[in-house]
């Protein structure tokens, strides 16, 4: 018996419709902002990430610049981020939130993030050193 | 080790952002990204991987552990040199949600205490970011030549 139902599994492949049901089965294996949306290329319907760009701003509006290909060493890295979002951006985190306050918010601050790696230690002056690793500067 | 006087602060905008690519713990998309001018170099602009991890702890570890394994990388293998190519990608940190920063201007803006403490809760909730150089199409291996591989 269990021979057989080895078999079996090792033979069965998933039609398209089966393949795109596993997004319902396993919902905690995938980014909650598309939980319980069928995916399917182009298609993709309001709140999958391959609608991201068009939720976030219109990509017409401002062109990608091009990739950032420059070696930067750890200590000339920022300390801090700005992080512009827009409301859909709060998804990220956690949708039962309130988002009209999240939106209230966003539209005064940007996000703040701050460095972790490579690492910022304080001194004794109140400023911060980075410890870059000595192969690095090789 | 190098010490400045005082905090640096680049801007990254998720308004204008592209999507990337997905796995099980994560998401990636391409967002522009402006490294502020220091003394031997002017600012800096261009698109940037932005790496966010999912909701759950266990998906945030995974995430700061390749932040720490890309840390420490040496810079050989991400620069490359003319006898042989980059290895990996470029790492431009690993930076999480500063709740400090919002302790300090959040007195000046016309939220409650409620509001304030909701909108600090969402805060803690946003995914740290992982920010590397984007390397352009996935290497498909199986449409290489065994040669290629």
């Amino acid at each position: 018996m269990v021979l057989l139902l080895r078999k079996i599994l090792n033979t069965w492949r998933p039609s398209w419709r089966q393949v795109t049901s596993f997004c319902f089965a396993i919902p905690h294996r995938r980014p909650h902002i598309f939980r319980g949306v069928v995916t399917n290329g182009d298609a993709a319907p309001e709140g999958h990430p391959n609608k991201i760009s068009s939720l976030m701003g219109d990509p017409e509006e401002k062109s990608m610049p091009p990739n950032l290909e420059t070696f930067i060493s750890g200590e000339y890295l920022p300390d801090n981020i700005d992080v512009y979002v827009t409301s859909f951006s709060h998804k990220i985190c956690d949708p039962h939130l309130d988002s009209g306050l999240w939106e209230q918010f966003i539209e005064q601050h940007p996000v703040r993030f701050v460095r972790q790696y490579p690492p910022r230690i304080p001194t004794d002056k109140g400023t911060f050193e980075t410890i870059v690793m000595a192969c690095s500067d090789a | 080790m190098v010490s400045t006087d005082r905090p640096t602060t680049g801007q990254l905008d998720l308004r204008y952002s592209k999507f990337l690519g997905n796995g099980n713990h994560s998401f990636v998309i391409l967002a522009p990204l402006t490294l502020p001018s220091v003394v031997s170099a002017p600012s800096t602009h261009g698109a940037v991987a932005v790496k966010l991890a999912g909701r759950q702890g266990s998906e945030r570890e995974m995430l700061l552990n390749e932040a720490k394994i890309y840390n420490a990388f040496p810079r050989e293998l991400q620069e490359g040199s003319p006898q042989a190519p980059p290895i990996v990608p470029k790492f431009y940190g690993y930076y999480v949600p500063s709740l400090e920063a919002f302790d300090s201007y959040a007195d000046d803006d016309k939220f409650r205490k409620k509001e304030r403490e909701c909108i600090r809760t969402m805060l803690e909730c946003i995914t740290p970011i992982l920010l590397l150089e984007s390397c352009g199409e996935e290497i498909r291996a199986m449409a290489l030549s065994s040669t290629d591989r």
